[in-house]
């Protein structure tokens, strides 16, 4: 099998994409990041963009991502949320680390929220049919089995109960 | 009521059929709803009169009684019912308290509210602090890199200034050294007599080397001939 295309593909695994905690918070509607291809004090910003943003867009599908290359001096990261305020984030000379532990502290959904958030999503693991543990009701111990397997009682089919058929 | 039909079906696009009556000579179309099948496989037609059908004949005058019932079985009933309503009443409160607790507009919704506003604000906060503090360190880079700059700047003058100097220096001894050999210019006048002090005066190139690097002038010269202390040795030149 050959090798995935493109610098680190990585970033495009499911593993990868779904491993992030990056969440943004729901007032989040634009994420925009400002950085140049060149100089030392946006090598933070640049590393962030390539390994973080495609995480980023994926676990926030609903928010604006953009980014602008070579128009200022300083990289920065401005934030825009649903009231109109706009957060701006300087990143200039931080590694990509630390531009990942900052954003994730100011602006994402908390580990806890997060939890909270699966267990909402969860199941109600009493519930059968697709998609849940057990297919069918006749799985379940004490109900009534599966007529694939032992046929009903006449008093419960409804060719005896309208009379279509005498035994 | 119900009808079990045995007539046919006539004009209407819903099957309207003629009900048995004694007299068929009133024969009534009237639109049945549905057609549920019995045990025997019969049909069924849910009848009823409409508001402006004439009372049959036959219960004109009829007087319907109230269905009694004994005295103790209606207490029984009315205490099952009344605990009944009770016991439902009190869940569906019970249900719709819970459910205001967790709504939006609850005070437990508000207090959430209230707080997830102060955390953002707390993030603000430290997010502004964050960026000054990174403003502080951005100023101090581009202040040293100013001052590198300024550094390079000076430095190159000077070296442009030395340059010069040098330059100037190497002009100079040019025209020094062409000002010397101008004096050994043969001029036209001066031909004739360079000519023939050149023929009178042979210049001879030639010369020999020993081992030791004495170095012996002359075509004819002799090693014998230079005494061994005016002999001329070769320099050594290192490199």
């Amino acid at each position: 099998m050959p090798f995935m295309k493109g610098r680190a593909p990585i970033r495009r695994t499911l593993q990868y994409l779904e491993g992030s905690k990056l969440a943004l918070k729901e007032q989040v509607k634009v994420f925009s990041v400002n950085y140049n291809i060149y100089g030392d004090h946006h090598a933070g910003a640049r590393d962030f963009v390539f390994w973080h943003l495609p995480q980023l867009q994926y676990k926030n599908p609903g928010v604006q991502m953009a980014t602008f290359k070579n128009m200022t001096p300083t990289p920065f990261i401005r934030i825009y949320l649903d009231d109109g305020e706009e957060v701006l984030v300087d990143i200039d000379s931080k590694s990509r680390t630390e531009i990942f532990e900052h954003i994730k502290k100011i602006i994402c959904k908390t580990e806890s929220q997060l939890a909270e958030e699966a267990q909402e999503k969860e199941q109600n693991p009493a519930n059968f049919g697709w998609g849940c543990n057990r297919q069918c009701i006749c799985e379940i111990p004490g109900q009534v089995p599966c007529p694939g397997v032992v046929p009903l009682p006449k008093t419960m089919r409804g060719k005896y109960l309208r009379g279509e058929v005498f035994d | 009521m119900s009808c079990i039909i045995l007539g046919h079906i006539l004009g209407y696009n819903h099957k309207a059929q003629h009900t048995m009556h004694r007299d068929c000579a009133n024969v009534i179309f009237h639109n049945y709803q549905s057609y549920p099948l019995t045990r025997i496989g019969g049909q069924t037609i849910k009848w009823r009169k409409t508001r402006w059908d004439p009372k049959a004949p036959s219960k004109i005058f009829r007087v319907t009684q109230r269905k009694k019932l004994p005295e103790d079985e209606l207490r029984e009933m009315t205490r099952l019912n009344n605990n009944y309503n009770t016991y439902m009443r009190a869940i569906r409160r019970h249900l719709h308290d819970s459910y205001l607790l967790t709504s939006a507009t609850s005070e437990f919704a508000l207090k959430e509210q209230e707080e997830i506003e102060a955390e953002h604000d707390r993030m603000m906060e430290y997010n502004r602090q964050e960026n000054e503090r990174v403003a502080k360190l951005r100023e101090e880079r581009i202040r040293n890199e100013h001052e590198a700059d300024m550094e390079r700047v000076k430095l190159s003058i000077v070296k442009k200034e030395e340059e010069k100097l040098i330059a100037k220096e190497e002009a100079l001894k040019l025209i020094r050294d062409t000002q010397e050999i101008v004096k050994t210019f043969i001029r036209r006048e001066d031909l004739q007599t360079a000519i023939e002090s050149a023929i009178a005066n042979p210049v001879d190139y030639n010369f020999a080397m020993d081992a030791d690097g004495h170095i012996f002038r002359g075509r004819n010269t002799r090693p014998a001939d230079v005494p061994e202390d005016e002999r001329e040795k070769l320099e050594v030149t290192s490199g």
